[in-house]
């Protein structure tokens, strides 16, 4: 069908990529750079039947870096997130299809999803009831067990990069900030994760985390489900560690080991901590538990991915809903 | 102030300097060879000592990114057949690939042209990079590098670990 018209390609706002990819529309934006929806020509061309169905995909085109005089080739986060996309294949980690060079761009093909977590999120005519939430939570952790089974921390977990396909299965994206974890004492960045999801301990400035930033981002993110906004909203660094020790209690050497001894420890007036029974008046006592056991402090308390799955929570009846169950028609 | 550091730093190893006297490198000219033939293990000797140098120069804190640095360049020259001229700019090339993902702190394209002494241009640098990016798929740490088979060698025989990188 192309072949018959070539003008088609002509069009400023259609260009082939590397002559495969067609671009239809910009779908979305970032600091990342920009969003693309393309269609696959090539496989269309080898198709036996011409009426088969079009495949679309998303190319992430990744920004080139802000000083142009400085000149970096590409960047280090592009190159860190396509092997780490390359290393894992999951039903919940987005796959990397293919990735190519257009002068100094880079552009990486990616499978297309329909919207992502934060949209569900904050919309207002989707009510979220409790399998729901269990079966969007169980999603993250299976994602997150992969990942930490692979050594690899994503440390940037939050609603936004939590892509949701047509069929409501969650997919992590946005790799650009993981790293390998693996037995090295390579001093680490404080400098990750979206400061509403920031885990504690990097707001206290330690060099050393774990696996376990993910799960107080994982932890938030339950919040956020429960109470259809942002948990800890903070406006700096130290409106937020305010915002979190308001809900659970300040840290001292007796519930948490070692932390007058960061560098960035500010000591906070004192305050007791809350139960989330009274912050969310209606949930069980197995969800306070978890949401409680998430967003533990003290980083070596807090739950594994293990734990997490297993946790009596999700044994419990309504049991957790089937992925294409989830309230998907009004967003788009 | 750089320059002259960096001059006087790389004067102390006259071993490194590869290619005096040529023109600087362009990608596309020269002979091509490929550096695993046998007459050309002794540029092989030569860039790696190249290498190690240059990762003492520009302080890269973590030990595997040498490693790392160094199995992207044998991998990319066994495949690919780049002329003599070219060494040192695919040498600091994957230098600079390894830096980007293993290290916190990333040189500039700067810092490699002066410590090279100026053979090649950071525009080279970049076009090489992506040669080298798209013929190894993207593929920085899915080879084995030399530490690790150490390491675990060692691990297996239950030999006390070995310093292997104890350059700086």
């Amino acid at each position: 069908m192309e072949k018959n018209n070539p003008e088609e390609f002509k069009v400023p706002f259609s260009p082939l990529l590397i002559g495969r990819y067609k671009m239809i529309k910009k779908i979305g934006k970032g600091s990342y750079g920009s969003v693309y929806k393309v269609e696959d020509i090539k496989d269309r061309k080898t198709a036996t039947t011409p009426d088969s169905p079009k495949k679309y995909f998303a190319v992430k085109k990744m920004k080139l870096p802000a000083n142009r005089l400085k000149i970096q080739g590409i960047d280090f986060t592009t190159l860190r997130e396509i092997n780490i996309l390359q290393e894992i294949k999951h039903e919940n980690i987005i796959p990397l299809v293919d990735v190519f060079h257009i002068n100094r761009s880079t552009f990486m093909v990616m499978e297309l999803m329909k919207s992502d977590l934060s949209k569900l999120m904050f919309s207002r005519t989707i009510t979220l009831t409790i399998p729901h939430i269990k079966c969007i939570m169980l999603q993250i952790f299976y994602g997150l067990k992969e990942l930490h089974k692979n050594w690899i921390i994503h440390r940037d977990l939050t609603p936004n990069n939590l892509l949701i396909s047509e069929d409501g299965v969650l997919k992590f994206s946005d790799f650009g900030l993981s790293r390998f974890f693996a037995s090295n004492n390579r001093p680490m960045t404080q400098n990750v994760v979206t400061l509403h999801y920031r885990a504690p301990e990097i707001l206290f400035g330690a060099n050393y985390y774990g696996p376990q930033i993910d799960i107080f981002s994982a932890g938030c993110i339950l919040g956020g489900l429960l109470l259809r906004g942002t948990l800890f909203c903070g406006r700096n660094d130290i409106d937020q560690m305010s915002q979190i020790f308001k809900i659970m209690g300040t840290p001292s050497e007796e519930t948490w080991e070692g932390v007058t001894n960061l560098p960035h420890y500010v000591e906070f007036e004192e305050t007791p901590p809350q139960s989330f029974r009274i912050l969310f008046p209606g949930i069980d006592e197995d969800l306070a538990n978890l949401l409680e056991g998430l967003l533990v402090l003290d980083p070596n308390k807090r739950l594994t991915v293990e734990q997490c799955i297993n946790h009596p929570f999700f044994n419990k009846s309504p049991d957790s809903c089937d992925p294409d169950e989830l309230p998907m028609d009004d967003i788009s | 102030k750089e320059d002259e550091y960096f001059e006087k730093k790389s004067s102390q190893n006259p071993s490194t300097s590869l290619n005096d006297g040529h023109a600087p490198c362009d990608t596309n000219s020269a002979k091509p060879e490929k550096l695993c033939s046998e007459r050309a293990q002794k540029y092989r000797r030569i860039i790696i000592n190249f290498m190690i140098n240059l990762s003492a120069k520009i302080g890269n804190k973590d030990d595997n990114t040498l490693f790392v640095a160094i199995q992207l360049f044998l991998i990319y020259t066994s495949k690919v057949k780049i002329s003599v001229k070219n060494i040192q700019l695919v040498a600091c090339t994957c230098m600079i690939i390894a830096q980007k993902y293993l290290e916190i702190q990333i040189n500039c394209m700067q810092d490699f042209v002066l410590l090279s002494k100026k053979k090649f241009t950071s525009r080279c640098i970049i076009k090489c990079e992506k040669k080298i990016l798209k013929k190894l798929k993207f593929k920085c740490e899915a080879y084995p590098s030399a530490n690790k088979f150490v390491r675990l060698f060692c691990d297996i025989l239950d030999i006390p670990d070995p310093i292997i990188c104890d350059i700086q």
